[in-house]
């Protein structure tokens, strides 16, 4: 009797309109591959998260190497000896593989200085070729895949779960997984497998279960004599042939969308006609440019080539236009790009034809209803009613949905990305009969899939994809699932990508040159290059146009107003780096100032003093984590809940002191005031501050931690980061330090002024941004912040010794946060509206004449 | 299914032609429809009987007529620029400007009338010419240049202000609004205040046009989803440009009215409206998420909001403490929108 490493006893899980696992009991032991197969939306995909903690079941236990997962929590299921193998990469990519493969270990178990050394050790015994300190964003995705490999192998796991791990491999990776796979098995690793590629399954699994449709069909032990023939039908459950429509037997020969020379960044010389009537399919491994070719069909991507349907010209630069030239596309990502969640199945259906049931633009509602109600039942799309929010409905539903839109529009052709991602078998049937049926006397259709199978049941002619470019035409008798799979596993195209084309002109040049300076910059010093070129010359012009800018007294000035700004800049920093946002900081400043003269009056002691100053703090952090638990806990956007705040905040400020009033204990104020010669001490102390949060940022697990966390926090979720407690903590951070810069603040004014930290909010986010900081998260440094605020100060510090009007000083303000986030994210879109504008008019070029 | 609907035509334009049915046309379904109020939208009308009935008993001066007509004014100004700001949060969007643009477009209005009849209109096409320009250079950073709204409105705000200070300083000292406009800021029609009449007016246009026309229902399309409304030929950009346009426009119109109730603007009269407005929309059911709203429910919040506040004055809190409440009212009524499109999505 082996020991069973992975034991799950009856699961059951639902989601809204699907049986996603029907009381599924499985097991795995200690030394075994166990195969789970089945199609898509079999319910592999949620048995895996349920197995890993992810997901929590409706009924039903899960057993971790005996021990049982007590809590749906994936750093649970990881204690227990349980690794996961994402289909869909859980790395972080802005980071090296290094970094990545630090995040996965146990704190402290490896030393963060040691960190490449260690990482390069660990990628060693496994022979991939992959550099420990390159940005995963660099790699192939079949390096990625390893990466997630050798990542999960790094807890020695009792059980390892693989989902599709061979997706993006290439036949030599394959070889290298399995390779892997026995090892592991050797020294008693159990594998949990899960693909639809039979072949690998009997070559290295000890059993195989087959699910469908959320239910377990059955465990075989791979023997010699296990019936390949059994197996498909139990997964597929009905003969293939009647899964999907039959297929026309006439040939088509008449062209109704003509692609030529169509090329972008992930695809080359793409060049194909589909004919009425047919439906074409696009096949590869993922990421071989099939899907990023279909988008720019429409304009989806960029890219140049001539487009042509039904005999015409098409301008393909959006889908606008691509629509009024008889194409129309439909995303794979349906939720993010087809639907509109929220809005009713009427809604969604009739978006496209509003035009059809209006007159001067406006719209007739019976005549609109009426439309949908015909749309909703030719394409037999099942809902409550024509009000319910689409996002209620199941997948195929929804699917459906959007094909009615689709047809219904009049286009000529109908490109489809995904056509069944996430639909039910029974809806399956009714798309591949709908689109059939559309396209039988002037239409056509693309179809991208995945699914080989899928292709091989509805295609009637397939074009294989390799980096990015077609490599095979399949037709006729071709068009198999095993000839589609064979022939893009076996393509061996030598040929390199082509150097991608750089960009020309004014904006290509004037994005380069702020490309290297722009802020968010992933080299942390650049930015501080440039801040330091603007501060030298705004210094030099001020020294040139006044005497008094140059001397002490109005160095010491300026030094003593950067303590708060420069504080409240590196408080925002926190929030930044995780990709919040906090606009409170400045009413909070205001509230402490109010407290402050209250609590450190004229007359207060040191006891009082000390006591009050330990007030302002602990305000600070109470508001930062009321903040922090309302974006976290209840899920509200965090601008609205610091806009928010900075109302609350601004109203008590208002409240204790309605003009400003009441003195700020002197001594405390000199205190805060304090100087060695010229040099403020609270400089020093900013200094210190700065230093210590870059060190922590970037040469800590911690701050590694942050920086994950804001650049993608799922896969640091994923990774074992504890997000939610590292998001609160920025906003306690920012709040507590926000506190901190309003004790400052309040040491130079004196007095209780209730509105005066209002304009702080601008220009801390200001400071940061133009210091480095991302508003995307993840990218910025303490330094730069810093730095950022002097320039802030300085600029306001010149322009008053310059005797200009406070109003330039507001206005300038305003500009240099303009500035600071258009270098941030504003250039790559200026240079798309510049390139929009000075592209040839007519970019619905003819096809070359053959 | 899928009876395909066929032509000859070749290619049809989106959304004109109307291709030949092989069927007769659908017919009108006879029952009367009545449009189902949704939930969220009816919550604020709710909410308020129910203050007017707490305060009808607990604080009769509260409810009386004499109260409310002088409070409705500033119901009214107040959900003028609440439709803008949901108009914008309806695009994904968030306008920190709203008080800067409505101190400079009284500022201009001052200016260029200098307080004579003889130079109103222009002036008030000035004031709000200005307006529209601002959204303008917000809708372009944001929608164009894809930069943050937040910030975008907050440093556009900074800088308006700035403008506004400059302008006032080197205008004529001469700071009161044309006679005429005054008279019209408190005159009434039919025993109500003009400014009310003219919000009614204005809510009730906005609604049609947001329910009724293509124009209406693309904008919340892509507020609902701009991803998908991109893929689907909608031109994404121009709308959400335009719902700081139309914002900045509601601002202005806003800030005219305003000037006349009190004949003297300072620089300081648009600083209530950087929170009330975002609050008001949101009691008013605005999603947050975009595309959801209903001009007629934030219309409902304005009056809400400014009748809790009159009814604190009346028991004797401070000011102060309508910021507090409007904090407090955004943070709730955010996280009871989240938590019901939660609850939505689950059945």
């Amino acid at each position: 009797m082996t020991d069973l490493v992975l034991t799950l006893d009856n699961v059951s899980k639902t989601y809204p309109g699907v049986r996603a696992l029907d009381h599924v009991t499985l097991d795995c032991r200690a030394g075994e591959v166990h195969a789970i197969l089945g199609e898509n939306g079999s319910g592999k995909s949620t048995l895996m998260k349920i197995a890993s903690g992810t997901v929590r079941p409706d009924s039903g236990a899960v057993r971790i190497g005996g021990a049982a997962l007590t809590a749906f929590d994936p750093r649970l299921a990881h204690r227990l000896g349980l690794a996961t193998v994402y289909q869909d990469d859980s790395l972080v990519l802005e980071l090296t593989v290094a970094q990545n493969l630090f995040l996965a270990t146990p704190a402290g178990s490896v030393p963060f200085r040691g960190m490449r050394g260690w990482a390069e050790k660990q990628l060693q015994p496994y022979d991939v070729d992959i550099a420990a300190g390159a940005l995963i964003a660099d790699l192939t995705p079949a390096q990625r895949q390893f990466v997630e490999i050798v990542k999960a192998l790094l807890s020695n796991p009792k059980v390892l779960l693989l989902d599709e791990p061979t997706a993006t491999l290439d036949i030599d990776g394959v070889r290298k997984l399995a390779y892997i796979v026995r090892e592991l098995t050797a020294r008693g690793t159990g594998i949990v497998y899960v693909s639809h590629r039979l072949p690998e399954i009997l070559d290295l699994a000890d059993r195989v279960s087959i699910l469908r449709d959320g239910v377990h069909r059955g465990t075989f032990p791979v023997t010699p004599d296990l019936s390949e023939h059994d197996l498909v039908s139990l997964m597929v459950g009905r003969d293939i042939e009647s899964e999907y429509v039959t297929k026309p037997t006439h040939r088509f020969d008449r062209p109704m969308l003509t692609v030529h020379g169509l090329s972008g960044a992930a695809f080359h010389d793409v060049s194909f006609t589909a004919n009425v009537g047919e439906i074409l399919g696009f096949a590869g491994a993922e990421g071989n440019g099939q899907r990023e070719a279909l988008r720019a069909v429409v304009g989806l991507e960029d890219a140049t080539g001539a487009v042509q349907c039904a005999g015409a010209p098409v301008d393909h630069s959006s889908p606008r236009t691509a629509l009024a030239g008889g194409i129309v596309f439909l995303s794979s990502d349906r939720k993010g790009e087809a639907i509109f969640p929220e809005l009713s199945l009427q809604k969604n259906m009739v978006l496209s034809l509003l035009g059809r049931f209006s007159w001067r633009g406006m719209m007739s509602r019976p005549l609109e209803q009426a439309y949908a109600e015909d749309m909703k039942r030719d394409f037999g799309v099942v809902a409550a009613g024509l009000d319910v929010p689409v996002i209620g409905l199941s997948g195929g539903n929804q699917q459906k949905s959007v094909l009615a839109r689709g047809f219904r529009t009049g286009a000529k052709a109908i490109l489809i990305d995904e056509p069944t991602q996430g639909v039910d078998a029974g809806a399956r049937f009714d798309i591949y009969k709908a689109v059939r049926d559309n396209i039988r006397d002037d239409g056509t259709c693309i179809v991208n899939s995945s699914d080989a199978q899928e292709l091989a049941g509805i295609c009637d002619r397939v074009l294989v994809f390799s980096r990015g470019r077609i490599v095979r035409e399949l037709t006729g008798e071709e068009v198999s699932e095993q000839r589609i799979v064979s022939s893009f596993l076996t393509v061996r195209d030598a040929k390199t990508k082509a150097a991608v084309k750089e960009s020309h002109g004014l904006a290509g040049t004037v994005g380069k040159v702020f490309g290297l300076i722009s802020n968010g910059s992933a080299t942390w010093w650049v930015p501080l290059i440039f801040l330091a070129v603007l501060t030298v010359l705004v210094a030099l012009y001020a020294a040139h146009g006044s005497a008094v800018f140059t001397k002490a007294i109005n160095i010491r000035h300026l030094l003593l107003a950067l303590a708060p700004v420069g504080i409240v800049a590196m408080a925002q920093l926190h929030v930044l780096l995780v990709r919040g946002l906090d606009v409170s900081v400045g009413s909070l400043m205001s509230l402490t100032v109010v407290i402050a003269s209250f609590v450190i009056g004229d007359d207060a002691g040191t006891g009082m003093i000390v006591l009050g100053v330990l007030l302002c703090l602990a305000l600070g952090v109470a508001v930062g984590f009321a903040n922090g638990s309302v974006i976290r806990f209840g899920g509200v956007n965090a601008i609205i809940t610091t806009i928010a705040m900075l109302s609350i905040l601004q109203g008590f400020a208002l409240v204790g002191r309605p003009i400003p009033s009441g003195m700020i204990n002197e001594g405390f104020a000199a205190l805060l005031r304090t100087r060695i010669g010229y040099l403020p001490v609270s400089t020093l102390v900013l200094i210190a501050m700065a230093i210590v949060g870059d060190i922590w940022l970037h040469r800590t697990r911690s701050g590694l931690e942050v920086k994950a966390t804001g650049f993608r926090e799922e896969a640091a979720r994923r990774n074992g980061v504890p997000v939610t407690w590292v998001q609160i903590r920025a906003y306690l951070l920012a709040a507590g330090m926000a506190a901190l810069a309003g004790l400052f603040l309040g040491s130079e004014v004196g007095v209780g002024h209730p509105t005066v930290g209002q304009n702080y909010a601008l220009s801390s986010i200001a400071a940061a941004v133009l210091g480095g900081a991302a508003l995307s998260g993840g990218r910025g440094s303490f330094g730069g912040a810093l730095f950022g605020a002097f320039f802030f100060t300085l600029m306001v510090n010149v322009i008053s010794i310059l005797g200009l009007s406070s109003a330039v000083g507001v206005i300038a303000s305003g500009i240099m946060t303009l500035v600071a986030i258009f270098l941030y994210s504003g250039l790559t879109e200026f240079e798309r509206v510049i390139k929009g504008l000075f592209r040839p008019a007519a970019r619905a070029v003819p096809l070359p004449a053959e | 299914m899928g009876t395909p609907h066929r032509s000859t035509k070749p290619i049809y334009p989106v959304d004109s032609a109307l291709p030949p049915r092989p069927r007769a046309l659908p017919t009108a379904p006879r029952r009367f429809v009545l449009p189902k109020i949704q939930r969220r939208f009816a919550a604020i009308w709710v909410a308020l009987a129910i203050m007017l009935a707490l305060g009808s008993v607990f604080l009769p001066r509260s409810t009386d007529i004499s109260t409310i007509l002088s409070v409705l004014p500033f119901a009214a100004f107040l959900a003028i620029a609440t439709m803008g700001q949901s108009i914008v949060i309806m695009a994904r969007g968030i306008d920190l400007s709203v008080p800067a643009i409505v101190a400079l477009s009284s500022a201009v209005l001052l200016g260029v009338s200098g307080g004579s009849d003889a130079r109103l209109w222009p002036a008030i096409g000035a004031a709000i010419l200005v307006a529209v320009a601002i959204g303008a250079v917000n809708g372009a950073l944001i929608a164009m240049l894809k930069l943050n709204a937040l910030i975008v409105t907050l440093a556009v705000g900074a800088i308006v202000t700035g403008i506004a200070i400059w302008y006032r300083q080197s205008a004529a000292a001469e700071s009161s609004v044309p006679p005429a406009l005054a008279d019209f800021g408190s005159a009434r029609m039919f025993g109500v205040p003009t400014s009310v009449l003219l919000a009614l007016l204005l809510t009730l246009v906005i609604a049609g046009l947001l329910r009724k026309t293509i124009l209406g229902r693309r904008f919340e399309a892509v507020g609902a989803n701009p991803r998908a409304a991109y893929a689907t030929g909608v031109e994404t950009m121009r709308y959400q440009a335009g719902a700081y346009v139309v914002a900045g426009a509601l601002y202005g119109v806003m800030a005219v009215l305003l000037s006349g109730f009190i004949r003297d603007p300072t620089l300081e009269v648009g600083t209530p409206y950087l929170l009330a407005p975002i609050a008001a929309a949101v009691l008013g059911g605005t999603a947050i998420s975009g595309g959801i709203g209903s001009m007629v429910a934030v219309a409902g919040a304005s009056i809400f909001l400014v009748q809790l506040d009159q009814s604190l004055k009346m028991l004797g809190m401070p000011t102060s403490w309508q910021l507090i409440i409007q904090g407090l009212a955004i943070a709730v009524g955010m996280w009871l929108s989240e938590a019901s499109a939660k609850g939505g999505h689950k059945r």
